[in-house]
């Protein structure tokens, strides 16, 4: 890494530590509507009341990887998505197609079970691998058989998906189950977005929990990644100055 | 017949049955699946395995070596009884060590991997690009982020909405980005029609090689 | 009192193996740091250290899969939602299993068995063809909002663009014209936005702010 770089790097590493600790607000700001996570709640109700299980998905999202970020808050929106549920009388199911998540998913199911005083309920089959296999299509593939197989209720998808996501969703839509989805990829949302009920789009993910949590510090990582978003805006415009100016006065 | 004849009579099968999904979910497609995640399982036993264990433990030839390699089998075996809720408690330090050394590979990489690269990109491409399209790409970047803004300002009325500036910009910003994903879409489409018509070619010259007796 | 020291626990666990690391990454081989470099080159070590330590935890948790798999699958075929469900799991328990023997025996069946499963995911894939374009006319009957119009927009630009016909070659540059200067944009706006959710999550949960694991959800 040149040095250059690597002097940047720390600068905005140090600036993203120095908002975090500084941005600690005790009251929730408005935010904008997202409809995915108006519609989250609703799919729980859905699951009780037809006694059938509500599936969340997490993907190729992987503890340990530069995806790490991305599995974190998928089982942040699973958790809010799977603690209503836990009791209907049809365990949630969650998934996903990398080994090191398992332990994440099954901590996820217990935590939510546990915030509901019925960690007895829970089930160690609740949290299922499946090999992603050749092009991720062994995962989607299993999860267009859950709808006939385990008779589930919706699909929440939050992870890492490709265009393998088409299949899940064709397959839910068939059967008129109603599916949240999103993505890492450009791929992935743009199959969400065309395909799902309710597609959580760019990182929207990443903000759901101040959303679903309802407790006012959880929107200070929204804020803080709002700030940054003007901070960068900032940066490409002086960037772009100084590169004109060269451009101009040479 | 031999075991590739066994084996091109059973992909044809296989891939006759995956196709029966066109005609609606059946039992037939469900347990083709079932066969494939049951053989995708394997193979990724077995490449895990050979590419990573088998090297792994061969290459232990000194204590060093070995200790980590014990350290890290007691991870994995603390995280394997993450289900027992006696052990809970002892797997979530697994866990923390997975998260705590996991995002700081997502932080690193975030910034050099996308950050710097793409917001140099970005305020180099009146140079790369030229001047209307440089100014063209800041304010699709610039907007598209704005169009994911969380915050808002609340309404007489308690609904949340942004202001009417930020409103503005971020119409912008969807239309650059629907822009986007509607292209990524359409590219998606033509790729899989090369597999379609793959496996529709693959589907004829097998019908063709029976029928002419090959 | 156990939960909190628990609680405490993990966060430094999380603490401490994030900012060492993260150190680690950022210092390099210290020669950006003239001559205290030296110094922190250690932290390049620790780092790397703890990277190749869980790289090797991931794979052994192919271990975890597997006992989740057949465990799942067992009861499944045991107490099973309906017969299919059952049936469905038998078949996924003995193609895994038969794989494995497989691959034990010779490498010839393991080639039988690696053709079944390539022919499986090729028909896969091209169902997927299928699948995109029922979502692109789900799209058009249903959402009809400006986000909905454009994106369709963009599809078709791709879809005609990619047509063979010579008549069709001002619309090419047209095309590629898009490519380059305002889908390049979107699509930049989309990832940098990611990325600047990904370096907030990460840094607030090194710095300990964002829970998302253990007994408790998120706190600060």
């Amino acid at each position: 890494m040149a040095s250059d770089v690597q002097i940047i790097t720390i600068l905005i590493i140090l600036f993203t530590f120095a908002a975090s600790l500084i941005i600690r607000r005790r009251r929730p700001l408005p935010m904008r509507a997202i409809s995915a996570y108006d519609v989250l709640p609703d799919l729980a109700n859905e699951s009780i009341e037809a006694s059938r299980p509500l599936h969340i998905g997490l993907g190729g999202a992987e503890l340990g990887s530069e995806n790490t970020m991305l599995a974190l808050v998928a089982a942040e929106a699973a958790y809010y998505a799977i603690q209503p549920a836990t009791i209907s009388d049809a365990p949630p199911i969650v998934t996903t197609s990398e080994t090191s998540t398992i332990p994440l998913a099954v901590d996820t199911l217990r935590r939510a079970y546990a915030s509901r005083g019925m960690i007895d309920a829970y089930r160690g089959t609740s949290a299922r691998w499946y090999p992603a296999g050749p092009r991720a299509l062994a995962y989607s593939g299993a999860l267009t058989t859950l709808p006939a197989d385990d008779h589930i209720s919706s699909h929440v998808l939050v992870g890492e998906y490709g265009v393998e996501l088409a299949l899940v969703l064709a397959s839910a839509s068939r059967r008129g189950l109603t599916t949240i989805a999103t993505s890492n990829s450009l791929t992935g949302q743009a199959v969400a977005y065309a395909m799902a009920d309710h597609a959580l789009l760019g990182d929207e993910l990443f903000g759901g929990a101040a959303y679903l949590g309802k407790l006012p510090h959880l929107s200070n990582r929204n804020v803080t990644i709002d700030l940054l978003r003007w901070v960068l805006i900032v940066i490409i415009v002086l960037l772009m100055a100084y590169n004109l100016a060269q451009q101009f006065g040479s | 017949m031999d075991l590739s004849q066994v084996s091109a009579v059973l992909g044809f099968v296989f891939t006759l049955l995956i196709f029966s999904y066109l005609l609606g979910d059946n039992v037939l497609y469900r347990l083709s699946i079932s066969v494939f995640v049951g053989l995708a399982a394997a193979f990724t036993a077995i490449v895990t395995f050979e590419s990573v264990i088998l090297p792994l433990l061969q290459s232990v030839t000194e204590y060093g070596e070995a200790v980590f390699l014990l350290i890290a089998a007691l991870l994995a075996f603390m995280l394997l009884f993450k289900p027992l809720r006696g052990a809970s408690g002892l797997t979530n330090l697994a866990l923390a060590v997975l998260i705590g050394v996991g995002a700081a590979v997502a932080v690193f990489g975030a910034v050099t991997g996308t950050l710097i690269p793409l917001t140099t990109s970005t305020a180099e491409s009146t140079q790369t690009e030229g001047i209307i399209e440089g100014f063209i790409i800041f304010l699709g970047v610039a907007s598209s982020l704005i169009y994911f803004q969380y915050t808002a300002r609340r309404r007489p009325g308690g609904i949340a909405t942004r202001g009417s500036i930020t409103r503005m910009i971020a119409f912008v910003g969807e239309t650059f980005v629907m822009l986007t994903l509607g292209a990524v879409y359409g590219a998606a489409i033509l790729s899989s029609l090369v597999v379609l018509v793959d496996r529709l070619d693959y589907i004829v010259a097998f019908i063709a090689n029976i029928v002419g007796g090959g | 009192m156990r939960v909190r020291f628990g609680f405490a626990l993990y966060t430094a666990v999380v603490v401490v193996f994030g900012i060492l690391t993260l150190a680690g990454l950022l210092v390099g081989d210290g020669s950006a740091f003239g001559e205290v470099g030296v110094l922190l080159a250690p932290l390049s070590d620790i780092s790397s250290r703890f990277i190749q330590l869980v790289v090797v935890v991931i794979a052994l948790t192919l271990v975890i899969g597997i006992f989740n798999l057949l465990s799942v699958h067992v009861v499944r075929l045991v107490r099973g939602p309906g017969t299919g469900a059952r049936l469905n799991s038998l078949v996924l328990l003995v193609s895994f299993l038969l794989a494995l023997v497989a691959y034990q025996a010779s490498t010839e069946y393991n080639l039988l068995l690696e053709n079944v499963q390539v022919q499986i995911e090729l028909a896969l894939a091209a169902l997927i063809c299928f699948a995109l374009v029922y979502g692109a006319f789900r799209l058009l009957r249903n959402r009809v909002t400006w986000g909905g119009l454009v994106f369709l927009v963009g599809m078709l630009i791709i879809l005609i663009g990619a047509l063979p016909l010579s008549q069709l070659e001002p619309l090419q540059q047209v095309t590629d014209w898009l490519t380059r200067v305002p889908l390049s944009a979107g699509a930049r706006g989309i990832l940098l936005g990611i990325a600047l959710a990904t370096l907030v999550t990460g840094v607030r949960v090194i710095i300990g702010q964002d829970r998302t694991y253990g007994n408790q959800s998120s706190v600060e």
